[in-house]
């Protein structure tokens, strides 16, 4: 016991932390705009792993890791919008579509994967080039915050910028303003002019590239290669994190990083001769037992106000 | 003709189809040096060899149980996908009964294969438990219930079950008294079918010829009014996961007793998605989705059988797969031909 | 004479199912006038409302404005050309702020892509003094009070340039201090030059307010008038005035009973700081009818919701027979003998996707007779909904149909044919034959009268005064809450005179209230 704490409360650690949250934070961030505008993104994980994909194969074929990012981008937007046609014209259940998405990424993934590499595991082959890691001059020698801060893959700063820039939209713009108008009160919204259709597109838009950058850190941050289904419900987990941070940019990022905690905390224990197979269920013990308590509360909120 | 609501459907589904089949033979033209000689080995190749076709049933077996698990609970507008843990999770159960000495080789499946459904029925009693009572996100809880389950199955498996003598996940060989007998020879078919049949029988008149049935029927199709009818949500809600669970369990344990000699799934099966993809195909209906697995396991295998002789890889399928089920599921596809048909009837009638 | 700014000539409105909202209505708005538009629920006001503000297309006819023909093909053209609304059911968003609500979609802008905090407060705090609204724009409008939210109902237009408001129904939501506070309001708009369309069924408040009244009835005018030309007796003639006589007289069996079959006692409900329902109180005898007689929005929707069991009450006690049914849950309350008909008869009535046979057993799907050990006895079902089909005159295919393919009055029918097909001992029926058609409404309307006949007691709730006056043998009127009179006989009242104690004019005094209604 005596050692997990040992483990727990080093710089090491923190570090890891914030090399594991990641993928999570970003889909978390794009989970919460696109839930703001009152549509569920369920095909966050499918859009992850299509830009992780895409994000290392343009990396190699481009030799340029930045236009591998940028097409990993791309995919996300198309992605999106593909979601966004279905659900808003065609009007198919989001949940539905979303979950139809996420299929069709897992498989078309590794067919591409094939395609490409002729292997179905790994685009290891490829010898695509990971995006850089970047030291913070004056910030690596501070003592315990540099270790923690200092040296991580430039999509990790990417990432704390990105938690800023979507707490601009959200609170500091007409758009957030309009999107969170949509998601709260759709008619409302409507009755003085803005157009529903468009604004939640582009909140699906924007979450489709928040979750492309998180897969694109998978294959070309955290790893430098594909392999099949990479992502491992991390989109699903930045989809807890932003129902138990309901509302709030700064709650969804801090449930991110109690979840990215755990998330490291199953990859040091795995140190010990604590069973590897239980240890990596710790995040999804964690996130259920979270959403669980989160409902709870507001199952108790609501029936005080009348609404059960 | 096309205001009728069923043939409407129909056409939807079959323009679908033939959208789906075109966007992959384009895809087939990009990929492919032979897109004719695949496209036509993956719509054609099963119905070459009495083999092949015997693969498209054993394949079919399991995505039905998945189908029916999932369908239900959509049906009931519960979008919960934790068929996957489930089957998991059952699987390694099976394992556990069928790796024992059991004299009776009647008794050995039945009991494995109940017992399975049973601990698949009270594992999604716990989503359900808080879906009922708390109005937990079903989806969230049930997903992560399927890594949790995964992670307990492989590692009941790695240290009570495993093999020492292979490698990898693997669990001792299954006693041959519990292994499902083939009912059609020359193909691998077993007994299983016969019972998804009668499961598929047993479901579709639960749903449409007992009370129960009729409770979950009217609780998906308007929830006010099951309410104000004085129908209990949160009991059928229970009821719905737990035979939800049941099916999972049931479909794990004889997949594995009818085609595998021993436990070896080292990932999970993804089986618990297909299942979603079968219960949109087939709107939820028994039928529907028994017809749904075999139009998809027709599918699979043929692009199998085209991947092993083509460089086409099998994952191509998955693209037929996402266009059919999105063009399905979607209201407004074809739409406009369908409202033009109903007021053209209805300018008819008042003539 | 000020000018004429809006003209509606020769409007007509009919809706797709048929329905005929408004017919060839004339009628024309002064510049810097207050015009009120007065007439019962369904009368046409809202619908003549919503094709100003363009939310609605005339079916034909013209409205001019500003001298010019406008076709208004969305609310969006209604703003901009300065036409405003305030909906009867606040359009804001309750986390937002009152400046965010009243600048959103037209947002004051920082460097283009920002939004300027500072300024829409300043921007709105100035027209909130400017049209002297007390008010802190910074708070949320969740936290606000009714009329405070109405305020920024009201801001909303005039951010928007609005010339023309129009209030629909706004004095139904606020207590009489904050309606005095909303006159006073009105009147300074008036002095501003703003013309004021004032939609309302409160005939005191029409008469204090308005300098030209218009009454509807029935989706056509009965005339434009100048206040000072008409009082509220001569309104509430011609708001009331029945041009259809129905009468059940002579299929009513006298009444032998005096068992008490339903006894409501002190139900009292608050929401959102609103008294909704005050200590209502009343009995309803073995084979009689009690009406509720009312304008919608004064308190029966949430009554019966909490009767049948669909929301919660603050408190109160009711008994069927002498058995308390207070808490039971909706299941045991019909199983002791209650039956619901709903006013919502698409949301919580049927089933869209079901058979008409599926919805005409939804109520008591488990009962023995219709259910075998294991199977539902599907013959004695469709047995049982062809004869209630036949009974009701359903017209549909047969009981196999999909009963999202029958019209309204049909489907009005099958909802009535299931809940009298309990043998209830109490039968709840609101709105009963609100949207159908004459025929299925007398047809209805036999029915349960033959239910009385056979010693069923009724609550009809019912804003049709017609439908109220004659089916009822008993009845009472509610408004804002309370009870606020009891006629033993439907017979003894003139139409007139209900009116009155429906509009808010008259009511009987306590005592004798209190002795009749626990008889």
């Amino acid at each position: 016991m005596l050692e997990v704490f040992k483990i727990i409360f080093t710089p090491d650690f923190g570090f890891t932390v914030i090399r594991v949250v990641v993928p999570i934070l970003f889909a978390a961030l794009g989970a919460y705009v696109a839930n703001s505008a009152g549509i569920a993104n369920i095909a966050m994980e499918g859009t992850m792993l299509m830009a992780a994909f895409v994000g290392t194969v343009c990396s190699a074929m481009f030799h340029s890791p930045w236009l591998g990012l940028l097409a990993a981008l791309i995919s996300g937007i198309l992605m999106s919008l593909i979601l966004a046609y279905f659900t808003l014209i065609l009007k198919t259940n989001n949940i539905l579509g979303g979950i139809a998405l996420n299929l069709f990424a897992s498989s078309f993934t590794v067919f591409l994967l094939y395609v490409i590499t002729g292997s179905k595991g790994t685009s290891a082959t490829l010898g695509a080039k990971s995006l850089p890691k970047v030291v913070i001059p004056i910030l690596k020698d501070i003592p315990i915050l540099g270790k923690i801060f200092s040296g991580h893959n430039v999509l990790v700063y990417i990432m704390f910028l990105a938690v800023f820039i979507v707490y601009l939209i959200m609170y500091q713009t007409p758009l957030g303003l309009r999107i969170k108008a949509v998601g709260k009160y759709q008619d409302a919204a409507e009755s003085v002019g803005v157009n529903v259709r468009r604004i939640k597109t582009i909140a699906l838009v924007i979450s489709g590239v928040l979750a492309a950058f998180g897969g694109a850190y998978m294959s070309m941050g955290y790893l430098s290669f594909f392999t099949k289904n990479m992502t491992a419900g991390r989109g699903f987990i930045g989809l807890a994190a932003e129902a138990m941070g309901h509302g709030s940019v700064w709650l969804v990022t801090f449930t991110a990083f109690l979840f990215g905690m755990f998330d490291a905390l199953s990859n040091a224990l795995q140190l010990f001769s604590f069973p590897s197979e239980i240890i990596q269920t710790i995040p999804y013990v964690a996130v259920f037992i979270g959403i669980v308590i989160y409902s709870i509360f507001e199952s108790k909120r609501a029936k005080s106000r009348g609404e059960q | 003709m096309l205001a009728n609501e069923k043939i409407f459907e129909a056409v939807k589904m079959i323009a679908s189809l033939l959208l789906a089949l075109l966007i992959t033979f384009v895809v087939l033209l990009a990929v492919s040096a032979t897109p004719l000689e695949s496209f036509s080995k993956m719509l054609f190749a099963p119905l070459t060899k009495v083999r092949y076709m015997g693969n498209v049933i054993e394949l079919m077996i399991p995505l039905s149980f998945a189908g029916l698990a999932t369908a239900l609970l959509f049906r009931t507008k519960l979008f919960n996908l934790g068929t996957e843990g489930i089957f998991y999770f059952c699987g390694v159960v099976t394992a556990a009964i069928a790796t024992q000495t059991f004299s009776n080789s009647l008794l050995h499946p039945i009991v494995t294969i109940l017992i399975s459904g049973l601990v698949g029925g009270t594992i999604a009693l716990i989503p359900g438990f808080f879906k009922a009572k708390y109005n937990t996100d079903e989806l969230v809880t049930s997903l992560m219930m399927n890594s949790i389950l995964f992670g307990l199955g492989l590692y009941v498996i790695k240290n009570f079950l495993q093999a020492k003598d292979v490698p990898g996940v693997a669990s001792q060989l299954f006693k041959s008294t519990a292994l499902l007998p083939i009912i059609i020879p020359g193909t691998r078919i077993h007994i299983g079918f016969a019972v998804l049949l009668v499961v598929v029988l047993l479901l579709w008149l639960m749903l449409f010829k007992t009370k129960l049935g009729y409770a979950i029927r009217m609780t998906g199709l308007n929830k006010s009014f099951a309410k104000y009818s004085g129908m209990n949500a949160f009991s059928l809600f229970l009821v719905v996961h737990f035979i939800s669970g049941f099916l999972g369990g049931i479909g794990s344990s004889i997949e594995l007793l009818g085609m595998y000699s021993r436990f070896q799934w080292s990932a999970l099966p993804g089986l618990g998605f297909t299942g979603a993809l079968m219960a949109m195909l087939g709107k939820n209906d028994p039928f529907g989705i028994l017809a749904a697995a075999f139009a998809i396991s027709y599918l699979r295998t043929g692009a199998d059988i085209m991947a092993r002789s083509t460089d086409v890889p099998v994952e191509v399928v998955a693209v037929v797969e996402a266009v059919i089920v999105l063009f399905v599921s979607s209201q407004y596809f074809l739409r406009k031909y369908h409202e033009r048909a109903l007021i053209k009837k209805g300018e008819q009638q008042d003539a | 004479m000020s000018e004429i700014l809006l003209d509606l000539k020769d409007i007509t409105k009919i809706y797709s199912n048929g329905v005929v909202a408004n017919r060839n209505i004339n009628v024309s708005f002064k510049k810097g006038e207050i015009h009120s538009i007065v007439g019962e629920n369904g009368a046409g006001k809202s619908t003549l409302m919503k094709m100003i503000f363009g939310i609605e297309r005339p079916s034909s006819g013209t409205i001019t404005y500003k001298g010019k023909e406008v076709h208004f093909e969305n609310s969006m053209e209604a703003i901009k050309n300065g036409i405003g609304m305030v909906h009867q059911h606040f359009m804001m968003i309750d986390s937002f702020t009152v400046a965010e609500n009243i600048i959103l979609g037209m947002e004051p802008r920082k460097r283009k892509w920002f939004l300027n905090k500072k300024e829409s407060i300043r921007l709105t705090k100035e027209l909130a003094i400017k049209y002297n609204f007390d008010m802190d724009v910074t708070r949320k409008v969740g936290s606000l009070t009714v009329s405070a939210k109405q305020k920024v109902e009201i801001l909303k237009t005039l951010y928007r340039n609005a010339e023309v408001i129009i209030l629909d129904e706004p004095t139904a939501v606020l207590t009489p201090q904050e309606t005095e506070t909303l006159f006073e309001n009105l009147k300074r708009f008036k002095e501003m030059g703003h013309t004021i369309l004032f939609i309302s069924h409160k005939l005191n408040e029409v008469k204090q307010i308005s300098d030209r009244i218009t009454i509807m009835q029935n989706g056509i005018s009965k005339g434009t008038f100048e206040n000072s030309d008409i009082s509220i007796e001569q309104m509430t003639e011609l708001i009331v005035g029945r041009s259809v006589t129905l009468s059940y007289d002579h299929i009513k069996k006298p009444m032998k009973n005096i068992k008490k079959a339903f006894r409501v006692d002190g139900i009292s409900l608050k929401l959102k700081g609103v008294n909704v329902l005050r200590d209502v109180t009343f009995t309803i005898r073995e084979g009689e009818i009690l009406g509720i007689a009312g304008v919608q929005g004064n308190g029966q929707t949430e009554l019966v919701q909490g009767l049948v069991g669909l929301q919660d009450m603050d408190s109160g006690n009711w008994y069927i027979e002498d058995h308390e049914i207070t808490k039971l849950s909706i299941e045991k309350k019909r199983k002791s003998g209650l039956a619901y008909i709903p006013e919502d008869r698409m949301k919580e009535g049927i089933a869209q996707g079901a058979t008409v046979a599926e919805n005409l057993i939804s109520t008591y799907y488990n009962r023995p007779d219709i259910n075998g050990p294991i199977f539902m006895k599907s013959k004695v079902i469709t047995e049982l909904a062809q004869h209630l089909i036949t009974m009701f005159s359903v017209k549909t295919k047969n009981s196999k149909s999909k009963i999202e393919s029958l019209s309204g009055g049909n489907i009005q029918k099958v909802v009535v044919a299931r809940e009298t097909n309990t043998n209830p001992k109490v039968l709840i029926a609101e709105q009963p034959t609100r949207g159908i058609d004459i025929g299925s409404e007398e047809f209805i309307h036999h029915q349960l009268i033959e239910m009385r006949n056979k010693n069923v007691a009724i609550l009809l709730v019912s804003a049709d005064l017609n439908e109220v006056m004659e089916v009822s043998d008993r009845l009472i009127v509610m408004y804002e809450g309370q009870i606020v009179a009891h006629f033993d006989h439907a017979k003894e009242v003139s139409e007139k005179e209900l009116g009155l104690y429906m509009l808010g004019v008259k009511r009987q005094d306590e005592e004798s209230l209190k002795r009749a209604l626990v008889c």
